[in-house]
């Protein structure tokens, strides 16, 4: 036996408590930083000075109705996504599941897309949460079939690559179907995942369905932790395999639909954060739902804050830096894996 | 608290199907308290089905099956997961959790909702662990423990859960001559001194000999001998079965597999 990293990772784990309140002080850190944050000026001291500077009626509109909506958001959306990735993840017992890359959150793009498409978010707002959720469950649904019984990594990721590529194919024939450049050119700006110019009625509109999620996945942790001792001994201890997976689906589905329906795709976030804060519950996927969701929320607020100051001209979308940040990533973790299973 | 009931576990007539082909047809199996029964019978003759029917994870084509003289459809599930303890045959450990937080997912089918391990659990898994030599590692990530290592935490966690009945599958694959015999110990200590159920699936028929009070032998799926070691354990069953002679001592105490039976052989060994 070689001296894993694992072994040394279980010396490291720090007090549960402390780590959920780091990680919580962490997260309204972050979202204190969006709302004094501007884009054009240099720093966020400078930003928060320049709002003072302008007159208190001005300052105040920007903080609520601009800046406070924006960081709501990425809390919701980050924390969804942690949630989802950790609760996926204990689920198939495999560390590559993730909403993005299972094909979840593409499924839910092309609902949010059609429902756009359609005019339906014209005619009903709430249509477009609905659609986002209604896709990222039929994506869940053919991801379940494809997958059957056999939840390996490899099918696991093969299915999601196929569920991808299919809602992928989808959306860029809506796309391509589109009446005009100007709504094509919204999709697709649209696609690539952001928090900017979100109101609070997108808060409004994406959080009742979000509430439902969190709370369907926030009662999975024991049935996630008995998983780990194996599907039949959890099942000979009560755990109900079924009812875990409808809970799970209907969770990520609900929480990952009605957020990217909102800001977009924003890519890797669930793949990236329950991977980095594992070790720090020593390994116990019960535990791990709460510090990704935590965790999640923090890393969304933080790049949200970092994009715009990375680009002081065209802003930089958030999907773009978490997928740049992610897909290598996802990689190297990949290999490592492939390591351990050979 | 009622009087415990007679028979702990009863399985009558069972049929199982895997598709088209019939896996267990019309097997009759029961154990008392405080007795080891020992499945034991070629690979696939039906011995892990039969375990996971008993525990209402496989379905019946037919055939009743009673916990403590209540039908299985009758119990509740988180019920049942206090009243039988499983140990699958190949561990299905996912994360490399720490052993001690490994055996104590053994008192789940105990926990309040949203409440962690009382002190008296933490005791129990204490107790688990020691039973099974695995306290020396309490602190190391199970995916870092060797084959057999991992083989005493399964068990381990599968005596937390502190359940009247047992039902172990290959409890000794793997491990080396001193922690076999700890486990068979341990197993029918459980039967002795707890007055526990104790249903252990064996391939090593010396052990099986040795620890069991009664063998059901099963092959094809059915039940094709079962009683007290020695009614079982014959030449002639055992050649007829599974196809090796037996080299058994003078008092029929040592039964040991010997030669293969093939063509060449049949006919000249007698034991």
């Amino acid at each position: 036996m070689r001296p894993s990293r694992e072994a040394r990772a279980g010396r490291r784990e720090p007090p549960f408590g402390l780590l959920l309140l780091g990680l919580a002080m962490a997260a309204v850190l972050a979202g204190t930083l969006g709302l004094v944050s501007e884009r054009i000026s240099a720093t966020a001291v400078e930003g928060f000075l320049s709002l003072l500077d302008s007159d208190p009626e001005t300052a105040w509109a920007i903080l609520t109705r601009v800046r406070l909506p924006r960081v709501m958001l990425g809390a919701m959306v980050g924390a969804s996504l942690g949630l989802s990735g950790a609760a996926l993840q204990g689920w198939l017992r495999n560390p590559l599941a993730e909403p993005g890359l299972i094909g979840a959150s593409g499924a839910a793009a092309l609902g949010a897309v059609l429902a756009f498409y359609f005019g339906l978010a014209d005619w009903v707002q709430f249509a477009l949460p609905v659609g986002g959720v209604l896709g990222a469950l039929a994506g869940l649904g053919l991801l379940l079939a494809m997958v059957g019984r056999d939840p390996s990594v490899l099918t696991v990721i093969l299915a999601g690559v196929a569920v991808s590529a299919f809602s992928g194919a989808l959306t860029q024939l809506a796309i391509n179907l589109a009446p005009s450049p100007y709504s094509t050119l919204e999709v697709i700006t649209w696609l690539m995942g952001s928090l900017a110019n979100r109101s609070f009625d997108h808060v409004l509109l994406a959080l009742p369905l979000t509430l439902v999620g969190w709370g369907l996945l926030a009662g999975t942790g024991r049935a996630l932790d008995a998983l780990t001792v194996g599907e039949d001994a959890a099942r000979s201890m009560g755990v109900s395999l079924t009812l875990l997976r409808w809970r799970i689906v209907l969770g990520v589905g609900l929480s990952v639909g009605s957020a990217v329906s909102v800001t977009g795709v924003v890519g890797f976030v669930g793949l990236v954060i329950p991977h980095l804060l594992r070790p720090l519950v020593g390994y116990v996927p019960s535990r791990l739902l709460p510090v990704s969701a935590l965790g999640g929320a923090a890393i969304v607020l933080l790049a949200d804050v970092a994009v715009r100051y990375l680009s002081p001209g065209q802003e930089l979308k958030l999907g773009v830096v978490t997928a740049l940040v992610g897909a290598p990533f996802f990689l190297l973790l990949l290999m490592d894996v492939r390591r351990k299973t050979q | 608290m009622n009087e415990a009931p007679s028979i702990p576990l009863l399985a009558d007539a069972v049929h199982v199907d895997r598709g088209t082909r019939r896996v267990l047809s019309g097997v009759s199996v029961s154990a008392g308290r405080g007795e080891v029964l020992g499945l034991i019978g070629p690979n696939g003759a039906g011995k892990t089905t039969l375990l996971r029917a008993l525990l209402g994870l496989q379905p019946l084509a037919a055939g009743r099956i009673a916990i403590a003289e209540r039908a299985l459809e009758h119990w509740p599930r988180a019920a049942l997961g206090r009243q039988i303890a499983y140990l699958p045959q190949a561990g299905g450990e996912a994360w490399p959790v720490r052993v001690e937080r490994f055996v104590t997912l053994g008192r789940l089918p105990h926990l309040e909702p949203w409440r962690g391990p009382s002190r008296r659990d933490r005791e129990i898994v204490a107790e688990a662990m020691a039973a099974t030599d695995v306290a020396r590692f309490a602190h190391r990530p199970v995916t870092a423990l060797s084959g057999g290592e991992r083989t005493r935490v399964h068990l381990a966690r599968t005596l937390a859960v502190g359940a009247p009945i047992l039902l172990v599958d290959e409890p000794v694959t793997g491990l080396d001559p001193y922690h076999q015999l700890q486990v068979m110990e341990m197993l029918r200590d459980q039967a002795r001194e707890r007055d526990r159920t104790v249903v252990v699936v064996l391939h090593d028929l010396t052990l099986a000999h040795r620890f069991c009070d009664r063998l059901a032998l099963l092959a094809h799926g059915r039940i094709a001998a079962h009683g007290p070691p020695g009614a079982v354990l014959r030449p002639d069953i055992i050649g007829d079965v599974y196809h090796v002679s037996l080299f058994q001592g003078a008092d029929g105490a040592v039964t040991l597999p010997w030669t293969r039976i093939t063509d060449d052989t049949r006919g000249e060994t007698a034991a």
